[in-house]
């Protein structure tokens, strides 16, 4: 289960986001409140999608998220951050540090929660709206015939770069690409709808 | 490391970037507004991929949905067979149960119609359970908009060893009830 949150969330109206890694850590060293919550807010959704990737499940992420910056504050306060200029760094590395531990430590317990996410996510009913589902649709039928078929058999069949490639005579490498290209396109179809 | 391509974004979110290429992206992302912005719209977007529900299932779709509450209405229909399906209230999401005669086929193509005749859609090489003789068509509620869509006129071809023939024509009534 997720932590609860324990950064100070005050508004950050006053602390201009056009600061520099090495000007917030400085801040913060200096027990500036409102940095602490700046430097949550230019980090945390870095460390989250990082744990979402290379965790696979939004509870086990949020930990990463807690535990990340935490560490993370902590050494800014007390000026342990070599070089603050690279801050972001240094969020990267503690972020690949503690994912390992975890993977260790809590191998199992992780299992079992990706295993619970898993299952959540495959009985629950589709939660998207009626307009996100059209936009979707729409964008999928101005794919290509083949990276429309490869989109469809991948993500709404289940199928692995291998079976759509046995089905369609490709193979599996040249199905992972074509795979990149049409989300990179449906991305950015969403993208322009969404701003429309 | 300038901004990486989104091939490279759905690569990475994906997980089918060489370690090399990941940890180079990890490092170029931290750093970059615009790049997790691109990341965090990659990653909702397979979210939304995978939670999208596809016109004709398979069966282990199906059984996925069916384990959902409330439990989704279903239909048989055999060819030559007028149905009606009824969605709304309670009932958001729904599917048909198209039987044929598919043992030994080795590929299905699936085509719509709305009642005048009219080409509404096709899909080709369409999931299909051979032994159980099924093509499992799914709907939802939100479909009510679908010009056509009230009286569906679908056909199921089938490929083997010997060619291509016709295996059914069915014809799927929709009613929603008013949202």
């Amino acid at each position: 289960m997720a932590a609860a949150l324990a950064f100070p969330m005050l508004p950050t109206r006053s602390m201009p986001l056009e600061l520099s890694d090495a000007e917030l850590a400085a801040l913060v060293a200096s027990r500036e409140t409102r940095a602490e919550a700046a430097l949550f807010a230019r980090f945390a959704k870095r460390v989250e999608l990082y744990g979402r990737k290379h965790l696979r499940s939004q509870p086990a992420a949020d930990d990463l998220v807690q535990q990340v910056m935490l560490i993370v504050l902590e050494a800014v306060r007390a000026g342990r951050v070599e070089d603050p200029t690279k801050l972001a760094s240094f969020v990267l590395g503690t972020c690949r540090n503690v994912t390992w531990d975890l993977r260790r430590a809590a191998g199992r317990q992780q299992r079992l929660e990706r295993e619970t996410a898993a299952l959540d996510a495959s009985v629950s009913p589709p939660s998207m709206s009626e307009v996100d589902v059209l936009r979707l649709r729409r964008c999928m039928g101005a794919l290509p015939e083949r990276e429309m078929t490869v989109v469809r058999m991948s993500f709404l069949e289940d199928q692995t770069a291998e079976e759509v490639g046995a089905r369609l005579g490709l193979s599996a490498g040249n199905v992972r690409v074509i795979r990149h290209r049409a989300l990179a396109k449906l991305s950015t179809c969403l993208d322009a709808k969404e701003a429309s | 490391m300038t901004c990486p391509n989104l091939e490279t974004v759905a690569a990475w979110t994906l997980d089918e970037l060489d370690e090399e290429a990941s940890n180079a992206f990890e490092e170029h992302y931290f750093g970059c507004d615009a790049c997790v912005e691109q990341a965090e719209r990659m990653r909702r977007l397979v979210s939304e991929l995978e939670a999208t529900l596809p016109a004709v299932l398979t069966q282990a779709r199906r059984k996925r949905l069916e384990a959902t509450q409330p439990r989704p209405t279903s239909v048989a229909v055999r060819p030559g067979e007028t149905a009606t399906i009824r969605l709304g209230g309670d009932a958001p999401v729904g599917f048909w149960v198209m039987h044929a005669p598919l043992s030994g086929v080795e590929r299905v193509d699936f085509e719509a119609r709305d009642a005048n005749g009219a080409p509404l859609f096709a899909i080709e090489d369409v999931p299909f359970d051979a032994e159980r003789g099924e093509v499992v068509l799914a709907c939802q509620v939100h479909y009510r908009n679908l010009p056509g869509i009230q009286s569906l006129h679908v056909s199921l071809t089938a490929t083997d060893a010997q060619g291509s023939r016709p295996v059914g024509n069915y014809i799927l009534d929709h009613r929603f009830e008013s949202p």
